[in-house]
């Protein structure tokens, strides 16, 4: 479990750290729409050297990101192999039944490593960057529009807040019921799919009765301080739109600028 | 010789920038049939260096001899079957990890596991269940209808089930109304007695150090500062002020008399010992 780091904050001073969480969240997503517009190599080398800056700002150690990229490292080969053989046009260097190798599909299945490289680069360090609050922020102040056409942005907000702030707390717990059971005498990760199937009741009846034990007293406690939901309630945790932000904007739309350019 | 910790530490979650040392350097040991308690601040180590006991935590340097099973950072996890069964661990809460239909497949689900038949585990479980004052009418029910005084009860059982030599407490009072502290206290006291069972229980309460440890050892940020008898333990107030442990509550009566200028025959621990030594004082 402690391999994952997507989703995991990691403290620093540096400039991102200090970016409106908005503005980051904006951005990454529209990170993801630019990388489509990719479909050269000196597009590619602009967005790839871009990216490499934006990791670098971030002061955090290269490894780090690698790390991140190596839990997808099966998701993100097999797409390449698909696109690599079964990809028509260009030269035909081999051919095997319904198994080509073209020119065309090298070049398209580079392609397609770099795009999902670079996008789960852009999204590691947004997460690596922000911690999980504000991006719940960031989230319910982009989704306030969506009041107009009667969505409840205030409770969605509240839940994943709650959700968030819970995370570490329930990975802990899971952990211990973990250990209690070993203790107990279950080898996890033994036997056939079906044993180790059955293997997750000791871990996951507990894991209910507590989350939901602790709904409860949650739900009891919030109520005793005042909660009644709603939009009346006020915002403690203020967000605020700096130069940086607006600086961060305007580097992406010239970004854009450049690549639509270079695009052949 | 039952344990013995040589040169231990661990790393959680090392080469990360999470890394962190929780067991720095240890050394100790721990003989056969003794009631230890260990204590120390939180986020001393005292959990993870309880981990190691049974081998749900390996070592990162340095070796663990328990019973004559040694482990180090290379023993792998299939070695550490036997190991499991000899050293039963009560966690924190440990009512938190019930999760079967009834009280009584609850506690049998240990013995199940380290490879006894059906009939032979639930006849154990039953056994421990009277052991540790579970009436025969709740062993039917589900375990979370229980109290959590009983559930804990529950989960001790089913520790017990498994017949362990040695039995790790993780702060089992926790959360416990006086007389269900007393009545768990009472348990541990006559598994070591009765049992010979070699006891390590984790606590913050020094009046359970005194009143039920033989020998003590204290951990602080992860390193051994103190590691024997409990009398030794608590004869310097001084010492145990500056590393933000306590004295039992007698004792740190007994330590305010003394600046008021009393003298003791070595500081008494409990109430008992205060009130004999203050009456022939006061003779």
């Amino acid at each position: 479990m402690s391999n994952i780091i997507l989703g995991r904050y990691i403290d620093g001073g540096s400039i991102i750290h200090r970016m409106d969480s908005r503005a980051k969240l904006i951005l990454s997503l529209y990170f993801i729409v630019i990388v489509f517009l990719c479909n050269n190599w000196q597009t590619y080398a602009l967005l790839g050297i871009f990216t490499l800056a934006c990791v670098l700002l971030s002061k955090i150690k290269m490894s780090f990101f690698i790390k991140g990229v190596r839990p997808l490292i099966g998701l993100i080969l097999i797409t390449v192999l698909l696109q690599l053989f079964f990809t028509s046009g260009g030269t035909v260097y081999w051919q095997w039944g319904p198994f080509k190798l073209t020119s065309f599909g090298i070049i398209n299945s580079i392609y397609i490593f770099c795009r999902i490289v670079l996008i789960v680069l852009m999204s590691t360090l947004l997460t690596v960057t922000t911690t999980p609050l504000e991006i719940a922020d960031g989230l319910e102040s982009l989704m306030a529009p969506l009041r107009k056409i009667k969505v409840p942005v205030d409770e969605i907000a509240l839940m994943i807040s709650i959700a968030l702030r819970f995370v570490p707390t329930l990975m802990d717990e899971t952990q211990k019921i973990i250990n209690a059971q070993r203790a107990r005498g279950v080898n996890f990760g033994e036997g056939n799919l079906f044993k180790q199937a059955k293997m997750l009741i000791p871990i996951l009846i507990p894991l209910f009765v507590n989350s939901i034990k602790r709904a409860e007293d949650l739900a009891v406690a919030m109520e005793a301080r005042g909660y009644q939901g709603g939009p009346n309630r006020t915002k403690y945790r203020q967000q605020h739109w700096h130069l940086v932000d607006t600086v961060g904007i305007v580097v992406f739309l010239a970004l854009t600028g450049g690549l639509m350019l270079l695009r052949g | 010789m039952a344990i013995e910790f040589k040169h231990v530490s661990y790393t959680y979650q090392a080469g990360t920038p999470f890394e962190q040392q929780a067991l720095d350097d240890i050394s100790v040991k721990i003989k056969d049939g003794s009631f230890t308690a260990l204590v120390g601040h939180t986020g001393s180590g005292k959990s993870t260096f309880i981990q190691h006991l049974n081998g749900l935590l390996k070592p990162t340097a340095g070796e663990i001899h328990i019973n004559g099973q040694l482990i180090t950072p290379q023993t792998k996890n299939k070695e550490l079957d036997d190991l499991r069964h000899q050293v039963g661990i009560l966690f924190q809460f440990s009512e938190n990890q019930l999760f079967e239909e009834t009280v009584l497949k609850d506690i049998a689900f240990a013995p199940k596991n380290f490879g006894k038949s059906e009939s032979e585990a639930e006849d154990l479980a039953r056994a421990k269940a009277k052991l540790v004052g579970i009436d025969d009418q709740l062993l039917e029910r589900s375990p979370f209808e229980l109290s959590g005084g009983q559930m804990r009860r529950v989960a001790l059982a089913g520790i017990l089930a498994m017949e362990p030599q040695i039995l790790v407490l993780d702060e089992p009072l926790i959360g416990l109304d006086p007389v269900g502290k007393r009545e768990t206290m009472r348990i541990f006291k006559q598994l070591h007695e009765n049992e010979k069972m070699t006891i390590l229980i984790v606590t913050h309460n020094m009046d359970d150090v005194a009143d039920y440890a033989d020998q003590v050892i204290a951990l602080e940020r992860g390193k051994l500062i103190a590691a024997q008898s409990k009398q030794e333990f608590f004869s310097d107030p001084q010492w145990l002020y500056q590393h933000h442990l306590g004295l039992p509550r007698a004792a740190e009566f007994a330590a305010q008399l003394m600046q008021k200028g009393m003298q003791w025959d070595g500081l008494p621990l409990n109430v008992d010992e205060l009130a004999r030594q203050l009456v022939t004082k006061l003779k």
